[in-house]
């Protein structure tokens, strides 16, 4: 327990590696979902266009 | 070096690094973490609270990389034409960004508890926020305007001009007074002892891998976007053929 308390500087180091978790696993959320959007409205794209030409 | 300029071309090769770079990640962390966080030492000045420099340091080191990969992609895009120059540095863009705020944020946890003070305005602080702004500024501009080529080159021009703040960053802690403490790597190479030099070189391999991972997802999102965009374009040209037809 006395390790959490990082030499009376929890406060600070425990955010500082918080704040680095947050930005690094938020951009790659951010970026997996609009990849994942992207190949589906990709996909719709070209199945509508499919159905147009038969 | 124009043979990457076609996408198909460049993106085999980026989808190839792709699991290689993600294990490599995997690993960096797994072993970075439980350094920086456990092994290496408490300061002796600082005591625990350096700690905060190995996500600080390698994320401002991220920062001014990225913003470097940006500039040169938007030199290639609006020198050379190169398509992939221009994605790579849109692909960049956000994370650079991302790189920057987390650097900005550690940094203002980390001054607190030694200088007394959440934020100064002093030279390395204040050319670090610049930097911020100029990633804003890029992507706020790639896709202001309706024209996209418009867009991505106005942003690739605030990239090259933007890019006269890297050596200011670089240069400010010796140039003017300031609170932030000196580079580490000098001429007569790193300042730091090797026991606080491992870990964070393992988190800069770890946040660098990270980038080259989160940039090939990015760069399918922006070939995706380009491919949407492109058959968007011919779907609308093709009722006024139509239409010009029947009037004929």
């Amino acid at each position: 327990m006395d390790y959490l308390r990082m030499g009376g500087y929890a406060d600070f180091v425990w955010p500082a590696y918080g704040a680095a978790a947050v930005g690094l696993i938020g951009a790659f959320v951010i970026t997996w979902r609009g990849l994942k959007a992207r190949e589906r409205e990709f996909e719709t794209m070209k199945r509508q266009r499919r159905g147009e030409t038969s | 070096m124009h043979k990457y300029a076609n996408p198909t071309v460049f993106m085999g090769l980026a989808n190839g690094i792709l699991p290689w770079a993600g294990m490599a990640m995997a690993l960096l962390f797994f072993a970075g973490l439980p350094m920086a966080l456990i092994v290496s030492p408490a300061d002796y000045q600082q005591g625990e609270a350096a700690r905060i420099m190995y996500v600080h340091v390698p994320a401002a080191w991220m920062g001014l990389m990225i913003y470097g990969v940006m500039a040169a992609g938007s030199a290639g895009f609006l020198i050379w034409r190169h398509p992939m120059a221009n994605l790579i540095a849109r692909a960049s863009a956000p994370l650079g960004a991302m790189f920057t705020a987390v650097c900005l944020v550690t940094g203002m946890l980390w001054g607190k508890p030694m200088w007394g003070a959440y934020w100064v305005w002093d030279a390395r602080l204040t050319s670090m926020l610049i930097l911020l702004f100029l990633y804003v500024g890029y992507l706020a501009l790639a896709d202001a305007f309706e024209d996209s080529e418009r867009g991505d080159k106005a942003a690739a021009v605030l990239a090259l001009v933007g890019s006269v703040n890297l050596p200011i960053i670089h240069f400010s802690v010796t140039w003017w007074n300031t609170l932030h403490q000196p580079s580490i790597l000098t001429m007569n190479g790193f300042t730091v002892n090797a026991a606080m030099l491992w870990p964070l070189f393992l988190m800069v391999g770890a946040f660098m891998t990270y980038y080259v991972c989160i940039l090939v997802l990015r760069l399918r999102i922006e070939i995706l976007n380009a491919k949407i965009r492109n058959a968007r374009r011919a779907r609308a040209a093709e009722p006024a053929v139509n239409g010009a037809t029947q009037q004929a």
